[in-house]
């Protein structure tokens, strides 16, 4: 809606006796009512990035930085420090595809929708299988991470991530 | 020019100016064993081992026994009587559903259904009310049951199964009551020294062997380092060597034991006040072949020998020990046929 209709469409409502009166009013309204939209704009904007940080899954053996993509501004997480980074061999680990486990990107492209991130990925390097993926954040430092065989996440596994800190 | 505009684009300047980066690529050169949890937070195993093979979620199977022959003892004045068995034929519906499955608790719901059709030979006269139910009715038998695992920290953790199941000479169409389902549980206290290898102990109250027991109960699973290796066993139910080749071709080969009480229907003599079930138990010793589809799609193809460990049957629900001598109601003999099963799978990969 642009602004004039926005003016003009409010002015038939003719809810003040002075025209001019009721011009002013309304002019004064449009940057309050500009603030709180660009205020929650903002808002969103903060809340989906409170997903940025270092996350340790549950069986704590690894952590997973999460970032947004400069290109598609997505979320990714990658495979950043693990408990045991060489397997029985001493070599590095790899997945059941070769690749190696060490800084993979093992979650892709999450957006923001509502109060979680949606319509992602996450590989797991350990069976080599990809899972649709929900994440959700009960409180600032943890996630509860969904992975599922199906996209409405009805069969699937909730692991609960926490944030890591510097000491 | 008019005020609000002024205020309106101070406000969006504003905003525009105090925006903090939005977008952070990953750190390449970090120290990151310097962190520790902003929340305290307790380790838990997994309900699964590395390279454990799919895990089942919905399955239909279709099985054939072979020829053999069958004998029915003497009941309420009517004789012994032996048959020759065509073929059995059953067919199977499997499926569990996660309930919850988040890394501190998995519950799953487990249901089971298991038909048996008995073709005897075509110039057999069936004299034997036994062998006319099982001709005429064949056998069912269908369970509930939840499965939890509950993770005590990162290498402990207690599995319970709980279920009912009602088994008899029933047909869907004509069901049995449920006065006569039956109860069976199990608890396991487990350990997981590694993501190859749980195992645990525990004690179980099951129809295993027909009859109801209490027996201990032996899990264990292990998968070796580079997942072409693997073992699968729940004493005294089943046990099975597996050899992964490559990640979609699975070939087992062990043994399982499968057991109920079915109650018999037809045989219910209220003047005598008796109430006949069949001790039926079975044990396979099979090879099985599973092959992937899709990544979540498995076909699995099981041939081998079953073997009646107990047909016989018995005068209502009790217990019975294994080395017990106590006779029973009438006893039955079956031979042991070679089998073939083909089942669909979907499967949590």
């Amino acid at each position: 809606m642009t602004v004039v209709h926005f003016l003009t469409r409010r002015r038939t409502w003719n809810m003040f006796s002075n025209p001019k009166e009721a011009d002013m009013k309304y002019l004064l309204t449009f940057p309050v009512v500009l603030f709180f939209s660009l205020f929650c704009q903002q808002a969103h904007a903060q809340k989906a990035d409170d997903i940025i940080g270092i996350w340790m899954p549950s069986e704590g053996t690894s952590y997973i930085q999460i970032y947004k993509s400069k290109e598609n501004e997505k979320y990714y997480g990658r495979i950043v420090w693990l408990k045991e980074p060489n397997d029985e061999k001493g070599q590095p680990k790899r997945d059941p595809e070769g690749e190696l486990v060490l800084k993979m990107i093992n979650l892709k492209e999450f957006v923001f929708e509502g109060e979680e991130w949606t319509d992602g990925t996450i590989y797991d390097p350990k069976s080599g299988n990809l899972y649709y993926c929900t994440i959700e954040m009960p409180s600032k430092d943890k996630l509860e991470v969904r992975g599922s065989l199906d996209p409405f996440g009805i069969v699937g596994r909730t692991d609960v991530w926490v944030r890591m800190k510097a000491k | 020019m008019v005020p609000g505009k002024h205020l309106a684009l101070a406000i969006l300047l504003f905003i525009t100016a105090a925006a903090p980066a939005q977008e952070e690529g990953p750190e390449e050169e970090f120290d990151f064993s310097n962190l520790v949890p902003a929340e305290d937070i307790k380790a838990f195993c997994s309900p699964r081992i590395l390279n454990g093979g799919p895990q089942n979620l919905f399955s239909i199977g279709y099985d054939v026994q072979g020829t053999h022959d069958l004998a029915a003892g003497g009941y309420q004045g009517f004789p012994d009587q032996d048959i020759e068995v065509n073929r059995i034929r059953e067919f199977r519906i499997d499926a569990q559903y996660p309930v919850i499955s988040k890394n501190n608790i998995t519950v799953n719901l487990q249901f089971n259904y298991l038909r048996t059709w008995f073709a005897y030979g075509e110039d057999e006269l069936l004299v034997h009310p036994f062998l006319q139910t099982l001709d005429e009715n064949g056998l069912t038998s269908m369970s509930f049951s939840t499965v939890v695992f509950k993770p005590l920290d990162l290498d402990n953790f207690l599995l319970v199964q709980a279920g009912a199941s009602l088994n008899g000479d029933y047909t869907l169409g004509e069901m049995q009551s449920l006065s006569h389902t039956r109860f069976f549980a199990a608890v396991i206290y487990g350990w997981k020294p590694n993501d190859r290898k749980m195992w645990g102990l525990g004690l179980s109250r099951t129809y295993i062997g027909g009859s109801l027991n209490y027996l201990p109960v032996f899990y264990y699973q292990y998968s070796s380092v580079d997942g072409q290796w693997g073992v699968d066993v729940l004493l005294p139910s089943r046990a099975d060597l597996k050899r992964n080749f490559g990640r979609k071709n699975i070939l087992s080969l062990g043994w399982n034991v499968q057991g109920n009480s079915y109650r018999l229907n037809a045989l219910q003599d209220e003047e005598a006040n008796l109430e006949p079930e069949l001790r039926r138990s079975e044990l396979r010793i099979r090879a099985i072949y599973d092959r992937a589809i899709t990544n979540t799609l498995w076909f699995s193809l099981q041939g081998g020998l079953r073997y009646s460990w107990d047909f016989n049957a018995d005068d209502g629900d009790f217990f019975r020990s294994f080395f017990s001598d106590d006779p029973y109601l009438f006893e039955n003999e079956q031979g042991n046929p070679l089998f073939a099963q083909l089942s669909l799978r979907w499967v949590s990969p």
